[in-house]
């Protein structure tokens, strides 16, 4: 990951996915968690191009499995690379810091 | 729940594989398939299949958009309009056109359905343009400029004659056989040679007999074409020999609808002519040669062997050979036609043949319905313009918070786009409609009309005129707002008169060419219709009302001799009258209304006592006849059935031209009927009566003599029923019944009433007034709106003028006559444009017109009125309106 290059928000939310998921992190199985964490439904296509992309980055590193049982073509499992752990690391750090002593102010009151 | 039918959308699953492909994720579409299979155990297979066309959806975003500019359609339309500059700048610009056009149509239908008078004037206007000229076209593309359906058609060619000695053209070339077989073995420029003859022959199907129409075809004939047979064989050469079994070959629909498309019907008899034939091959569906009516063919064994046959000669080019080159050969080739004639060949195309004169009537109505397109043009262009100005405060403002100036041209443009289509597809439905009509008027005589269809290429000319119209009506609105700049004057009104001279002439130039085309086409539909009315109208000289004429066939073999015959028709004579429907019964040789006059030559006496030869119209009627349809007798007496001394009866003009002094009646005219008997007694003029126009549509009336019908006239004669008034119907169903009861050889050939019978002799010049008069009336609608357009706009633009002029005490008549005597103006300039329009084009229609001159001055001075009313009754809204703008006006906002 070259030097001054932040994680997006759908990005970091791709990667974190991956490393809950653990093993099993195919595209299937990371759109499940998505979805399921964020309560919204995702676009099954950004999350694919995301994983790509963030293997293209050097964040994620891949593996083709076996035949899926389904009969389809062979799956791609991802698992997070030691710079994409970092890159994680450094996306919770920004916004806990962004958040370090915060207090919202009530919507209601705001007119 | 049946795991079989759970299938993710089929469209879907393709675009998802496709996006797969082109995002270099493979795995998309096999994820998305049991992502859907979850979720339709949890939410429904509804839900699920939703979720994948969402899916589906996003990653066509995808591939579009890759550097992941998502394109949300409804809140990219949002953001820009709450902040149009700054978010044009950050969005990248493969999203912004696209999601542009998209704003661009949302605002042209919002901009279309808020007026909705305006947009049912535009779009009619469109479907009326283009729906009439595709029609039109649709015709003239698969009659005049679609290649005949047959191989290489540019090689076929038809022989025609060429008098050598006259220097005359002779057309058709008509060969007897010999003169056939020796032309065939003595040319070299043709790579084969085939022969036809019209003909027409009587199928019996064991229960009725009818007449049908047939082609004898030489073997070559078929291969000449480049034709196959759908089932079976073509002729052989061996059919052609005299005594070769009998075979025919059927056409697909008398295929389909006598043997309703038997695929066995091969090696079955028919009876043609009452003989036995052999079906041997049944022709594709199309196939119609020489045109459509044919339902069999048959070889040329059928024809007789001497001078009696008429072929006509159809050879296909050698691959070398010029038609420059084939007419030099031929030249030297001398033909032998029985006569003393010096003939040699000349060719024309096969097209050119089978299309006849009808391309030159085709070409004429697409230049009409052309003018219709042009003044649909015009006035879409009027219509855009007129709203333009409607809409000028708004543009300005668009301009003012920073759109480009091609940021409105695109928006006009996309609007543009959107009316063409629709008034495209509404042309469409028109143009399918409208050729079918065409197609009803003129079923029987338009030649391969079994080709006309929605071809790609009038689809092709129904997108170009579309087009045409498109680029017209977006761009008429520009000639206007090219002197709105900038945000200057954004939030002014239009000013009170900002036309000026050169924008006045740019908005009353269309409604003149508008008006003078209309008067050009009104004033030919007006010389056709007169000239159908004079045809209607022509005085006959006998009545066809309640009249029904029988024309039978009979076979020659049962009843050869005239007594057979005669005995016959006094059977049918006597059987029908006795039926309630029929009161009489009438013969004559020829039907009328054949668009023919049969001259023949007589002897008649001059007051001098010298016999002179005189070419008249000849007619053998039964005594009856003249009662039958009522030919009123001006002199002398009518035959009688039996006349013990030879007798005729001529007509007024046939005595006024041989004895004008004298009285004709004693006077003797020897018939020449049958040359072989020039010795027959000559005959007395007994009676004269009132003139018949019996055949051609001619205005003057022809010298006639009626000989009785007796022994001497072998022919089959038609018969004329009277029958009692309103039982037309019976009458027709009865007479088919009795005739096979009498006899199922005879075969009917014509049963119908005499005014069906003139509606289809004058079928032709009706199709041409129809079309023309659906036309110009369509011109002539279309201007009305144009004017109505154009001053309305004028008025619009001009209010604040008319204000001043009311609040300085103008009377509102004098503002009324302002504006009528502007239209007033425009309707002059038209109708006298249009005059010198007119003037020329009514040449074009001289061949067409029947007792009206083509500058027949009170058709014009017709023409004339009717438009200048119609701009007037166009003007008197907007008119209206002017005089009764409210002089407030001028104190608001100036």
């Amino acid at each position: 990951m070259g030097q001054g290059e932040h994680l997006g928000e759908f990005e970091a939310l791709v990667l974190t996915a991956v490393i809950r998921v653990g093993q099993k992190a195919n595209g299937m199985a990371v759109y499940q968690e998505i979805e399921e964490r964020s309560g919204r439904e995702a676009s099954l296509p950004a999350i694919h191009v995301t994983l790509r992309r963030l293997e293209e980055k050097g964040l994620l590193a891949s593996v083709v499995g076996d035949t899926s049982p389904r009969g389809g073509r062979p799956r791609r499992f991802y698992r997070p690379t030691p710079a994409g752990v970092r890159a994680l690391r450094e996306f919770r750090a920004m916004w806990r810091n962004v958040w370090k002593g915060l207090e919202l102010p009530d919507p209601e009151t705001l007119s | 729940m049946s795991r079989r039918e759970l299938r993710p959308p089929v469209l879907s699953r393709r675009v998802l594989e496709w996006a797969g492909r082109r995002l270099q994720t493979p795995e998309l579409a096999d994820d998305a398939g049991e992502l859907f299979v979850a979720r339709a155990g949890n939410d429904g297979d509804r839900a699920a299949r939703r979720w994948y066309r969402r899916q589906a959806r996003a990653s066509v975003g995808r591939v579009l958009f890759p550097r992941g500019a998502q394109i949300r359609w409804r809140g990219a339309r949002a953001r820009l309009r709450a902040a149009p500059g700054r978010w044009r700048r950050c969005a990248p610009r493969h999203t912004r056109l696209l999601e542009m056009i998209v704003h661009d149509l949302h605002q042209a239908q919002r901009s279309l359905t808020a007026r909705p008078g305006w947009t049912v004037a535009v779009l009619l206007t469109l479907s009326l343009g283009i729906g009439a000229s595709s029609a039109v076209y649709s015709v003239v593309d698969a009659v005049v400029l679609r290649p005949l359906p047959y191989e290489e058609p540019e090689r076929l060619r038809v022989l025609t004659g060429w008098d050598v000695e006259r220097q005359r053209e002779l057309r058709p070339l008509e060969l007897s056989y010999p003169a056939w077989e020796d032309l065939r073995h003595r040319q070299d420029v043709f790579e084969r040679l085939g022969a036809y003859a019209p003909t027409w022959r009587v199928l019996t199907d064991g229960v009725t007999t009818e007449p049908v129409s047939a082609a004898v075809l030489s073997a070559s004939m078929l291969q000449v074409l480049g034709v196959e047979p759908r089932l079976g064989r073509g002729f052989a050469p061996a059919d052609d020999e005299p005594g070769a079994a009998s075979v025919v070959i059927l056409s697909h629909g008398a295929w389909q609808r006598r043997f309703a498309g038997d695929p066995q019907v091969l090696g079955r008899d028919i009876l043609v002519n009452h003989e036995p034939h052999r079906i041997v091959g049944v022709m594709p569906e199309g196939f119609a040669f020489p045109d459509p009516t044919r339902e069999l063919w048959l070889s040329l064994k059928t024809l007789p062997r001497g001078s009696g046959s008429f072929l006509t000669v159809v050879g296909r080019l050698a691959p070398d050979v010029t038609t420059e080159r084939a007419a030099a050969r031929l030249a030297t080739l001398e033909i032998d036609d029985g006569g003393n004639r010096r003939i040699t060949a000349r060719t024309t195309s096969l097209q050119a043949h089978t299309v006849g004169d009808v391309d030159r009537l085709l070409f004429l109505l697409l230049g009409a319905v052309g003018v219709v397109l042009l003044i649909a043009a015009v006035n879409v262009g009027g219509l855009m313009m007129s709203r333009a100005i409607s809409r000028r405060a708004e543009q300005r403002i668009r301009r003012a918070l920073g759109a480009s100036r091609a940021h409105l041209a695109r928006a006009a443009l996309v609007e543009s786009a959107l009316i063409a289509a629709a008034g495209s597809i509404g042309g469409l439905l028109l143009a399918v409609w409208f050729t079918d009509a065409m197609l009803s008027l003129r079923a029987e005589t338009l030649p391969r009309q079994g080709e006309i269809g929605l071809h790609p290429r009038v689809l092709l000319f129904t997108g170009l005129a579309a087009l045409g119209l498109a680029l017209a009506a977006g761009i008429a609105p520009f000639l206007d707002s090219r002197g709105g700049s900038g945000g200057g004057r954004a939030l002014t009104r239009a000013r009170g008169s900002d036309g000026g001279r050169v924008s006045s002439l740019r908005r009353s130039a269309p409604v003149v060419a508008q008006i003078a085309l209309t008067t050009v086409l009104l004033f030919g539909a007006g010389l056709l219709l007169r000239s159908l009315s004079e045809m209607l109208d022509l005085a006959r000289g006998f009545e066809r009302d309640g009249v029904v004429i029988l024309q039978t066939r009979l076979p020659q073999e049962r009843y050869p001799e005239h007594a057979d015959k005669r005995a016959l028709y006094d059977e049918i004579e006597e059987r029908l009258t006795a039926t309630p429907s029929v009161t009489s019964m009438a013969l004559a040789n020829r039907q009328p209304y054949l668009m023919m006059r049969v001259h023949q030559g007589v002897d008649v006496e001059r007051a001098s006592g010298e016999s002179e030869r005189a070419v008249v119209e000849v007619l053998v009627v039964s005594a009856g006849f003249f009662e039958a349809l009522r030919v009123p007798v001006l002199e002398g007496r009518l035959l009688r059935p039996t006349e013990p001394q030879p007798a005729v009866v001529i007509n007024r003009t046939m005595a006024r031209t041989y004895w004008p002094e004298d009285t004709a009646i004693g006077k003797r005219i020897r018939s020449r009927i049958d040359p072989r008997r020039d010795d027959a007694p000559p005959a007395t003029v007994v009676g004269i009566v009132a003139d018949t126009r019996w055949g051609d549509l001619e205005p003057d009336p022809a010298p006639q003599v009626y000989f009785p019908y007796d022994h001497r006239h072998n022919g089959d004669m038609a018969a004329f029923l009277r029958v009692q008034p309103g039982a037309t119907a019976e009458a027709i169903a009865t007479t088919r019944e009795l005739l096979r009861d009498i006899d199922p050889a005879i075969a009917v050939s014509e049963l119908r009433t005499l005014d069906d019978r003139l509606a289809r002799q004058i079928a032709d010049p009706r199709f041409r007034s129809a079309l023309l008069g659906t036309f110009a009336v369509m011109a002539l609608v279309l201007t009305f709106f144009g004017i109505f357009g154009v001053v309305w706009y004028t008025v619009a633009a001009s209010t604040r003028e008319l204000g001043v002029r009311k609040a300085l005490g103008a009377h509102p008549a004098r503002l009324l006559r302002t504006v009528l005597r502007r239209a007033g103006g425009l309707a002059l300039a038209g109708v006298s444009l249009g005059g010198i329009g007119a003037w020329w084009a009514a040449h074009l229609l001289e061949a067409y017109l029947f007792e009206v001159r083509p500058h027949d001055p009170w058709t014009f001075c017709a023409v004339a009125a009717l438009v200048a009313a119609t701009a007037i009754g166009a003007a008197l809204p907007p008119a209206w309106r002017a005089a009764r703008v409210d002089p407030m006006v001028v104190l608001d906002d100036s």
